[in-house]
Formats: C-alpha cells, structure tokens, sequence
C-alpha cells in the first residue's frame, strides 16, 4: 500500500488530469471519424439537432453579435477621429469583425449555450440509462447522439458566423449613426472595399473547427460523465470551460497559419 | 410529425438564408476587388514597393481605376508591380502618365497613384509599362555629382602641373609670369574656383548629412524616402550641384586655356611668381578642391554601398565592362 | 460443468437447451469484485427472480447477458451463443429477440411516447413483426393501458406510467427473453402489485422468458418459478420462493423478514 504501490500520479494531478482531458478528447473524436462516417446515416437525427443548435442559438447570437458591431465602432470612434481617420471606421469594422470578432463571439456563445447543453443533455441521458437503452434497441448511440451532434455544431456554427458577420455589422452601421451621419451606400460600399477573400476565407473555415471543437467537446464530456446528478452538472461545466479554451487556441493556431501564408 | 417537417422547413429557411447571405457578400467584396469585373494588365517597375500589397487599390488622377494583382522582385533593385485596370478605364491612361506609390491619408494602405502626363500620349496596351516616378531621383543626382566630380579632379590636375612648372621654374611659366593681363585673369579665375570649391564643400557635406540619414535609416528606409522635406532637400541639393559643376566647367575651361597658354610660354610668368598672394590664393584653392573632391569621393563611395543605389553603380559597371569587352 | 448447476431445473426441462446458460462468471471494477464465480440456467418460460441486496450486481449480472457490460471471464451463452465471440450485427441481432427493462425506464426525454416506442422498430424490425409502426406502437400502448398518453412526453407521466411506457417499449419486438431490472422500485405498493400484474400478463401473452431483478419480495412471490439468492458474486441460494422463505440461512433469513 505504501512504497511498493506505483505512485497514483505521473506528473501532477493537475497535469495528469489535463493529459487524460486531452487524451480523452483525441480518442472521441478518432472514434467520431472512425464510426461516425459509416453508415447507417442519422440524417434525420442531424436535420434536428441542426435545428436545435441552429435556430435556438440564433437569437442568442444575434443579439450579442449586434450589440458588440455598436459598441465596437462606439468605442473606436473617438480615436479614430482624433487620429482623423474617421472615415476608416467601416473598414476597419468590417475586418475585425470579419474576421475576428463574428466567429468568435459565435463560438464563445455557442460554446457556452450549446456546449453545456448538450454535455448535460447526453449526461442526463447516461445516467437514467437512455444510452444504454439505445445500444439495446440496435442504434449506435455513438452515431445516433455524438456524431449527430458534432456534425451539426460542425455544420451550423458557420451558417451562425455569416449571421452574427451580417448583424454586427449591421449593429456597426447602428453605431457610426448615433453620433454621425453616414449614408447606408457609402457604408456598405466602404465596408466590402475593405474586405477582400483572404479576410473571408481563413475567417470561415476557422468557424467550421470552432463547431467541431464544441460539439466534440460536448459530447465527451456528455458521454463520458460520472454517475450521478452532480456529474452531470460537472461535465457541463468543465464542458464549457474546455470548448471555450479549445475555440481560443484554434482560433490562435488558424491566425498563426493565415500570417505564415502571408494573408494577413 | 407535423412537428418535425415544421422543424425542417424552419430549418431550411435558416440555412438558405444564411447561404444567400453569405453569397452576398462573397459578390460584394468580389465586386469590390475587381473579381468579375473585366479588366486589362499592365506594369510598373519601382526601386521599392513598400506597403504595398495584392489588392491594393489603384488610382488614376485620384479616381479608382484597378487593383495591384501581383507584386514581385524581378531583380536586385527592381520590384514589377502588376496593375489590373478595369477595360473601360483603358483609354484613360497614356504612355507618358507616371505612377507612384503613395499613401491612402495619414494611416491609410498604400496605393498606386497615377498621374497623367505633362505631355500627350496613346494610352497604354496589355502588359505595357507605365513610367515611374521613384521616390529618389537618385539616378540623376548621382549623375551630377560624377560629373562635377570628373570636372574638379581636371582642374586639380591641370593647376598640379601649373605650379609644379612654377615652382620649378620652367621657361614657360616664366612668360606667364610676366603676361600682367593673363595674372590678372588667372587671379579673377582662382578666386571664382575658390569660391566654387566652396561651395561645394558645403554642398557636399548636405549631401554626406542625406546620405548619412538615409544608411541610418535602415528599417525605416520608406519614412525617409516619402519625407517631403528630405526629398526636397535632395533636390534643391542637386540643383546647386548642377549650378556649382556648370561653373566649375566654366572656370576649369577658362583655367585650362590659361594654363595651356603658360605651358605654351606665351606669357609672362614672373609677376606671377613674385605676388606672393596670388601663389598663396593658388594654393589655397588647390587644397580646398583637393578636399571637395575627396569629400565628393567620399559620398560617391557612401551611395555607392547604399542600398538605394547600388543598382545604378552596378549597372555603370556591366555597362562600363561591357563596352570594354565590346572594344 | 451442468452437474454443479441447479439439479431441480436440470431434472424438470431435461434434453433442453438453456436459453441462458452461465457458467464461472467473473466481473470485477478495479478492487470491487462484483461476480467472482456465477452460474446460472435458465430454460424456455421460466420466470427467475434474483434477489439481493442493492449494490450487489443484479443489474450488472443482466447487463452482462445483453451485452452492455464485458464479463472479465467465464462463460455467459445466450440462445446457444457465446455473447463474448459475436460481432457487432450478430450482438445487435441477439438484442432483438432480448427486451430490457430498465430501472430507471429509460425513457428518452426528448422523444414524444411514440417516438420512444418507434425507436427500437427503426433497426430491429425482425421479420415476423407484422403491421405498420402504428399499429404497432398501439398494440404495445393497450398492453400497458395507456392508449391516451401517444401523444405526451416522459416528462408529463407519472413514475408508474413511465415504467408501463418502458415495458411496452421492451415488449415492443416481441422478444423471446425479457430482463427486468428492478421493475417496482421507487413506486408506491398498489403500483408495484399492478406492474407485478402487468409483468405476469404480459409473460402469459406472450411466453416469454424472463429474468427479474428485485428485491421487492411481494413480486418475487408472484412471479417467480425460481429465486435466485446472489450474495458475494456467486448464486448463493437457489430455490422456490417457499423454500427460500423457510431457508435457516441467516443472510436469507434477514433479507426474507425484514
């Protein structure tokens, strides 16, 4: 029991718990490549989960994103004007948000909505044994609840992106005219000279590992939980947390590459 | 059921408008950026294309007329910059418009501005170059600067033999001596060169300070280039190089015929001799040529190693060898 | 290895293949050893009841029949088949001949009544189920009375409707072998006796197999042939209820008076 006994840690606790988090991670989402791929196909399983993460994170996102378009160019403005480049605001809001501030805002959302939700939700169903009715009743409950899920936030993050681009900028425009009077044309005509596809591209396919990361994360949080209401209630939280570091460091990793390309 | 085909075509709707969305813009900044717009190449070669960037705008007499599609290095000096102007802006811009690289207000992009030409032109075809106006005139300046160079070393040269006849007291230079009206223009001439020396001491030792600000520069090499003041300065720097080596031609003309004409021993050379201030001013002006000609040496050597120029040195040189090879 | 089984049921459906046959069952989780040495058989229509403490691994021993828990060793066939050498479809394809009711019922909350019975129709639709999903759905809701409830989901039914809708749902593919675990715990003793009820008519109706985890000893005089006592991970005590009853053992004892 005592010096003979291996040691219960490798490194530390806290590091050890964070290598098994990450070992846990790569080995669900190898089986989601694995399993997920083959048929039988859950489309109808995926058209509702697109609709649950989709649609019920719409007004969510489009109210932070519009809300961050105003106070972005709110807060901007009175340096730009004093550097006299005024004129620069819808450019340089259309890029960040472009670019950054739409697929993140999006992401950090729906990894709090949606990622919560849906570790609780498979969580939930662990311990009443809904999982293990499934895999009773011939269904995969891998395919029918994990690779649903992830290929719906996968699929769905993105389409939420270009509505949290459109509506920030649409909460942009909002902002320059409270304290200014810009003509709708002049903005939208300057916002798109702004913005060219390197902007758009490495901005859009970013959203696509936002979604992946926060279904996967959900989902093995989820699947994995403990026995027990407060496990349930662990995994959502821990579910969260790790989404939103995941979502920052691909966010990171993409930026990274985008200027080792030479786009930014 | 019902339930889920209303989920569906909720569903669906949310997506499609997302897609339309999302093609919108796509067209939007496509048609900003001259995506599908049909448009006509041509070129212009810069000794430096600074902040300027695949997309950057490009304006003809301050309207938008194209974008940069490409910009690369095609040797050790040059950096092409392929221009894509739109077709229907085709007539507009002739072979004598010059392009520069300038900058989008006080924080803005960098962008390519051309200006029409002082002269009439055709306007350009497909893949034709558009003339330059780069940052330094550096090409022309160094140009003087030789010459006035080449000017002062003739004149050391010819008054190193003048007093060295003197001195030594060859026959010939004894009839300058003597010759009242040839001193008296020798005298007026030495002190015109010694004016002119001076001057361009003065001038050279601007030039080495411009010099000595752009080998500093380093980093901010655009900064000095683009400031207004400095280039100016340049200018105004070689407009009184250029003044300075016309008169210095002038004067060594003069001098030559005055020095030929001793080493001919058609004048008297005594008076000469025996005005000991005239042989002091003589000297003076030797020593203040010698040093404007090393000072010039000097800064020709700087802009020789600067990274702007070295181009154009090197260019002389093939050309030099070249012909050399030719002969 | 049968001689060592129960001798009682071996003598009464002798030249029978068991529907379940197991034989040294190990399963083990880390340092708590749940079955070390289980055996048990059981034959066409019998009704096994196994009995024990809470904590004990009834549910595990089940779980291991369906497949839902890998045994560490021994040997566990269902139908004549190793469940430890089928593959994925030959699993799938034992499970539909298999109902499981769960103890929690297991219902899924996201899914209306009917589409928690649809669910087990959408792969496990064997060849000698007939009629369309809705007739279906409403044969297996009027077996448990609940006709009216097709509509609502889990959430808006009672405890004991719930674990009607469970029991319709695993009868729904007329399985040949029921596993029942803990079927009237946490309901109030009129409901139990009605699921106990339920249970014992519905094995009626449809001849079914069955093995039923409780340690409600009202259902297991109702329902079982046979009383399995698992203590320690071995079947400690097997025998009739009224055998059971009057056992001097002192752990049965307790568990029968308490």
């Amino acid at each position: 029991m005592t010096t003979t006994r291996k040691s219960d840690t490798i490194f530390s606790k806290a590091f050890d718990e964070f290598l098994s988090e990450i070992a846990e991670l790569a080995s669900f989402a190898a089986r989601f490549f694995r399993e997920g791929i083959k048929p039988p196909y859950e489309f109808k399983e995926v058209l509702n989960q697109c609709y649950e993460i989709g649609i019920k994170s719409f007004i969510l996102v489009s109210i932070t994103a519009f809300i961050l378009g105003l106070v972005l160019v709110m807060q901007s403005r009175p340096t730009m004007v004093e550097f006299g480049a005024g004129s620069f605001l819808p450019a340089m809001s259309s890029i960040s948000i472009v670019r950054e501030i739409g697929p993140l805002v999006t992401a950090l959302i729906c990894a709090g909505k949606i990622g919560s939700g849906i570790s609780a939700e498979l969580g939930s169903m662990k311990v009443t044994e809904q999982i293990d009715a499934m895999e009773v009743s011939g269904t995969n409950p891998f395919k029918y609840l994990v690779a649903t899920r992830i290929l719906a936030t996968t699929l769905m993050i993105p389409v939420l992106t270009v509505y949290a681009d459109c509506i920030s900028l649409i909460g942009a425009f909002t902002g320059s005219n409270i304290k200014d009077d810009v003509n709708l044309t002049f903005y939208i005509n300057r916002v798109f000279e702004a913005l060219h596809y390197t902007d758009i591209a490495p901005a859009f396919i970013k959203t696509f590992f936002f979604g992946f990361i926060i279904g996967l994360v959900g989902c093995t949080k989820g699947y994995n939980s403990k026995k027990g209401t407060e496990g349930v209630g662990k995994a959502a939280n821990v579910s969260v947390v790790v989404a939103m570091v995941g979502v920052i460091i691909i966010d990171m990793v993409v930026t990274q590459i985008t200027s080792m390309l030479g786009y930014l | 059921m019902d339930r889920t085909v209303r989920k569906n075509i909720l569903l669906g709707l949310f997506v499609l408008i997302g897609l339309i969305l999302f093609i919108v813009g796509i067209f939007l900044v496509g048609a900003k950026n001259e995506m599908f717009i049909k448009t006509f190449p041509i070129s212009a070669r810069f000794t430096n294309a600074t902040g300027l960037k695949v997309g950057s705008n490009v304006r003809y007499n301050g309207v938008k007329v194209g974008i940069v599609k490409s910009v690369k290095l095609i040797n050790d000096t040059m950096v092409q910059v392929d221009l894509q102007i739109e077709e229907n802006k085709r007539g507009f811009i002739h072979n004598t418009a010059i392009a520069s690289i300038v900058s989008d207000g006080l924080m803005g992009d960098k962008l390519v501005n051309i200006i029409s030409g002082k002269t009439e032109g055709v306007p350009l075809k497909n893949n034709e170059y558009v003339m330059v106006q780069n940052p330094l005139k550096t090409d022309e300046m160094l140009q003087t600067l030789n010459k006035t160079n080449d000017n002062i070393r003739v004149i050391t040269d010819n008054l190193k033999s003048l007093t060295t006849d003197i001195v030594s007291g060859n026959g010939a230079a004894q009839s300058l001596y003597k010759d009242t009206v040839m001193a008296n223009n020798l005298k007026k001439s030495f002190s015109n060169l010694d004016a002119i020396t001076n001057q361009v001491l003065q001038v050279s030792k601007s030039l080495q300070q411009v010099t000595n600000k752009i080998q500093n520069g380093n980093g901010a090499l655009s900064e000095i280039i683009n400031d207004t003041v400095l280039a100016q300065n340049l200018s105004q720097t070689m407009d009184k190089l250029k003044q300075i080596s016309d008169e210095l031609i002038k004067a060594s003309g003069s001098l030559t015929k005055t020095v030929e004409k001793a080493n001919s021993g058609k004048g008297p050379i005594n008076m000469l001799l025996s005005d000991t201030t005239l042989s002091a001013n003589v000297q003076q002006s030797m020593i203040n040529i010698k040093k404007a000609s090393v000072g010039l040496d000097e800064n020709m050597e700087a802009l020789k190693h600067n990274f702007l120029t070295r181009g154009y040195f090197r260019k002389m040189e093939k050309k030099k060898r070249k012909e050399e090879e030719e002969k | 290895m049968a001689t060592e089984l129960n001798s009682a049921a071996d003598q009464k459906v002798t030249g029978k293949e068991p529907v379940i046959e197991i034989g040294h069952l190990k399963k083990a989780f880390g340092d708590n050893v749940v079955l070390s040495d289980f055996n048990l058989k059981i034959y066409e229509g019998e009704n096994v009841v196994v009995m024990g403490k809470s904590g004990i691994g009834k549910t595990i021993l089940i779980k291991c029949i369906i497949g839902l828990v890998k045994p560490d060793g021994g040997l566990l066939k269902v139908f004549g088949k190793d469940i430890s050498k089928l593959n994925h479809q030959e699993l799938d394809d034992m499970r539909t001949r298999i109902g499981f009711v769960f103890q929690s019922s297991a219902l899924y909350d996201s899914m209306t009544v009917r589409q928690n019975l649809e669910f087990p129709l959408r792969r496990h639709r064997r060849k000698k189920i007939t009629g369309t999903l809705d007739e279906l759905v409403r044969e297996a809701l009027h077996n448990v009375g609940l006709e009216n409830t097709i509509d609502l989901m889990p959430s808006e039914l009672s405890g004991g409707m719930r674990k009607r809708i469970g029991i319709a749902r695993s009868l729904i593919l007329k399985p040949e072998l029921v596993l029942y675990d803990e079927p009237t715990t946490g309901l109030d003793p009129i409901t139990s006796e009605e699921i106990t009820r339920l249970i014992m008519d519905l094995q009626q109706k449809y001849k079914t197999t069955a093995i039923i985890i409780t340690h409600d000893t009202v259902m297991a005089r109702e329902a079982a042939n046979r009383i399995v006592f698992l203590w320690k991970g071995i079947a400690y005590k097997e025998g009739t209820y009224d055998e059971l009853i009057h056992d001097q053992d002192s752990e049965i004892k307790h568990f029968f008076t308490r």
